[in-house]
């Protein structure tokens, strides 16, 4: 029986539970303290002050869930990147789609007349443009990876997509109006906030699918694992294997991202400590680990977004690297030294 | 139903728009739009039983994008303005004590909202783009205003969700300095001061007027020449000729580069075209924060060259500031721009207004 499996039957548990009171915590503690027999008597339905109310169901709420989702969602596609590019920097990112989404957005708040007038601003113009500029960089990241054979050249090609837009960025940037820039600059602040629970009732659906997709590839990431040469060998087929993995990917990253604004690092992060803490490479018990433990992850930083004492809150993006980066380092060094 | 209403108001506007003049009212069968005289981006809709305020949106060929009720509504008590550009509207409706939360401190100049940020009576509630929500909606202010923009963003959309009015105030894209002041008659609409707030613009309109028709009868032959901005990293951001500092130079009778240029934000120009072509300008306003020649030439030393530079006819806005960074420029200008013009024209034509006393500007020493 594989260790790995043994060890998850108490660290699921473990996971679960976490998750529980961080999602618990979240709705809990924010800048205005609410009492919890009052947070009580607003879960069940009781009627007590308005703005309490707003501040729960309305607020926290879905920020919580938003958290919930969005941290699975990166996370998991993290790890699909990571197994499909053998390469250990790979993050949601690396395929281009958030500068596509970045792109979209930026072409809609700095040069309004792009979209010519077809598209509304507000919430849902500013998530589709970011998934028209995801879904764009996707569509040519599928051309590419059609007729390129190699995985590392698709990565570069996704890189380079990446400067290519960061770059049209630049010059939107450049010749806009301080107040649209900085319109701009807070969405790439990132956001769990903004969402309500009419943008989460396409979100958590989109995720749902994405993730059941990756669900239903780990046996052909484990082949990937041995290197694509042999995992033909043993009858993968890598052409429709790698499109489902653009697909999985991009509706997971692409779908937060244009909701959320580019939420940093988490991606990267998650699948590495995923690892270390269950010891294997099996994507059995990766996929569901990784994104139980993202999700928790970006609960616990939403959190920590709440400076105690204090009535500033920070924005989730730096959060997520502040608290993920020595994470990462620690689990590394300690892997490290058992070597 | 938010559709709806848009595509009725279009309707309605396309039906009776056609043929309104500024300043004037154009009746329909049961509607009346009521347009102010020099600001473009907000209306009065008044029919029988409703007055609305329609505030119009720049960026789409001034389409409606708020509409308030305004019947039946009661004064605001209670208001948070979420920029310093609206302190000079309230402190001439005497309305700055109703201030219960600002964005924060840190650029603020006006002593008495200060004092009351260190008592505890105002709020600090951040910036609009990142604005506590929960301290906000447990606030629950009758009026917020901010800076509108097409994107209220996230946090600002959850307070409006939260039932809280938030007014979109467009004054600073108004092209006309009369523009922008006219805002005052919306903020006298919501505060319950709509007579005071006309009357003050009138005044205010007169003194601005009376100025201008000064100036066109005394303006010497030779305009004098003006450059604005500073370098920054290679490039030069001049005012757009279609921008409201355009028309303060136009109507200040001074001689302006690029007056015919059709923007309304900023132009990016080449540094080494300005030090090249303007560097000989006899007058030059507005070098970012700078307070005397000494914080210019730490930017950069060649600023030194400029003839504005030698002959001290440097001039910032920021007379009445404070070491904080807090501007009383950008606090009480958009009330005040027959202040403004005065400056501006002692600053060119010192001899047409020999006894006036800069208020917002001072030459770099």
């Amino acid at each position: 029986m594989n260790f790995a499996l043994n060890r998850s039957h108490f660290v699921y548990p473990l996971l679960t539970l976490l998750l529980i009171i961080f999602f618990v915590t979240d709705v809990c503690y924010g800048t205005v303290y609410i009492p919890f027999s009052e947070i009580w008597q607003i879960m069940a339905g009781i009627e007590v002050s308005h703005g309490n109310k707003f501040i729960i169901l309305d607020f926290r709420l879905p920020k919580a869930l938003t958290a919930l989702f969005a941290g699975a969602a990166l996370s998991v596609s993290g790890l699909v990147m990571q197994t499909f590019f053998r390469n250990a920097l790979a993050g949601p990112y690396v395929l281009g789609l958030s500068s596509g989404a970045s792109l979209g957005v930026a072409l809609l708040v700095m040069a309004g007349s792009f979209f010519g007038g077809l598209l509304q601003f507000g919430q849902w113009g500013i998530i589709i443009a970011g998934l028209l500029g995801s879904g764009f960089v996707l569509t040519m990241v599928m051309a590419a990876s059609s007729r390129i054979t190699d995985s590392v050249s698709l990565l570069i090609i996704g890189l380079m997509f990446g400067s290519f837009t960061s770059a049209t960025v630049s010059l939107l940037q450049y010749f806009s109006i301080p107040e649209l820039i900085q319109s701009y600059l807070f969405w790439t602040f990132g956001s769990l906030s903004g969402i309500g629970w009419e943008q989460l009732g396409f979100m958590i659906p989109a995720v749902l699918i994405g993730l059941l997709l990756s669900f239903s590839l780990q046996k052909n990431l484990n082949l990937l694992l041995l290197g694509e040469n042999y995992a033909v060998s043993m009858g993968l087929n890598l052409k429709t294997t790698r499109i489902l993995i653009v697909i999985c990917c991009s509706l997971l990253a692409g779908v937060v991202t244009s909701f959320c604004g580019p939420v940093a690092f988490l991606g990267l992060a998650v699948p590495h400590l995923t690892r270390g803490l269950f010891r294997t490479a099996d994507h059995r018990v990766l996929l569901p680990a990784t994104a139980m433990l993202g999700a928790a992850l970006l609960l616990f930083c939403d959190i920590c977004t709440q400076v105690p004492g204090k009535d500033i809150t920070l924005p989730i993006n730096a959060l997520t690297s502040l608290i993920g980066a020595p994470v990462v380092i620690a689990i590394i060094m300690k892997r490290n030294q058992r070597l | 139903m938010n559709t709806y209403k848009t595509v009725f108001l279009l309707v309605f506007l396309w039906a009776c728009g056609s043929s309104t003049k500024n300043g004037t009212t154009t009746e329909s069968t049961e509607k009346k739009v009521i347009k102010p005289k020099y600001a473009r981006f907000f209306q009065l809709e008044v029919d029988k039983n409703d007055t609305a305020l329609i505030i119009l949106n720049p960026w789409k060929n001034g389409q409606p994008t708020q509409r308030i009720q305004l019947s039946g509504r009661s004064a605001a008590k209670s208001i948070v303005p979420m920029s310093t550009s609206f302190y000079g509207y309230l402190e001439l409706l005497g309305e700055l004590d109703k201030i219960t939360g600002i964005e924060n401190q840190d650029f603020v100049y006006n002593a008495q909202i200060l004092e009351r940020v260190n008592s505890g009576q105002i709020k600090e509630l951040g910036e609009s783009g990142v604005i506590s929500v929960e301290m906000t909606v447990r606030m629950n202010p009758d009026l917020l205003i901010i800076s509108g923009t097409e994107i209220l963003g996230p946090n600002l959309n959850k307070i409006q969700q939260a039932g809280l009015l938030i007014l979109n105030d467009m004054d600073w894209q108004e092209q006309h300095p009369l523009g922008k002041a006219e805002w005052i008659k919306v903020f006298g609409l919501l505060l319950g001061k709509k007579e005071k707030a006309d009357s003050i613009f009138g005044e205010i309109e007169h003194k601005y007027i009376a100025l201008c028709d000064t100036l066109r009868n005394r303006l010497p032959e030779k305009k004098a020449n003006v450059i604005l901005g500073y370098n920054y990293q290679g490039t030069w951001f001049m005012p757009g000729g279609k921008s409201y500092v355009a028309q303060y130079l136009a109507d200040a009778g001074a001689q302006y580069p690029f007056n015919t240029d059709t923007s309304s934000g900023s132009i990016p120009l080449s540094s080494e075209l300005v030090f090249k072509q303007y560097s000989e300008y006899p007058v030059w306003l507005n070098p970012g924060s700078c307070r005397n020649k000494k914080d210019l030439l730490l930017l950069d030393s060649r600023y030194g060259r400029f003839s504005a530079f030698k002959k001290s006819a440097v001039y910032n806005n920021n007379r009445r500031s404070n070491v904080k960074g807090g501007n009383d420029f950008w606090e009480t200008s958009p009330a005040n721009p027959h202040l403004v013009l005065a400056d501006l024209v002692y600053i060119f034509y010192p001899q047409i207004l020999p006894d006036h006393q800069l208020y917002f500007y001072q030459p770099l020493k």
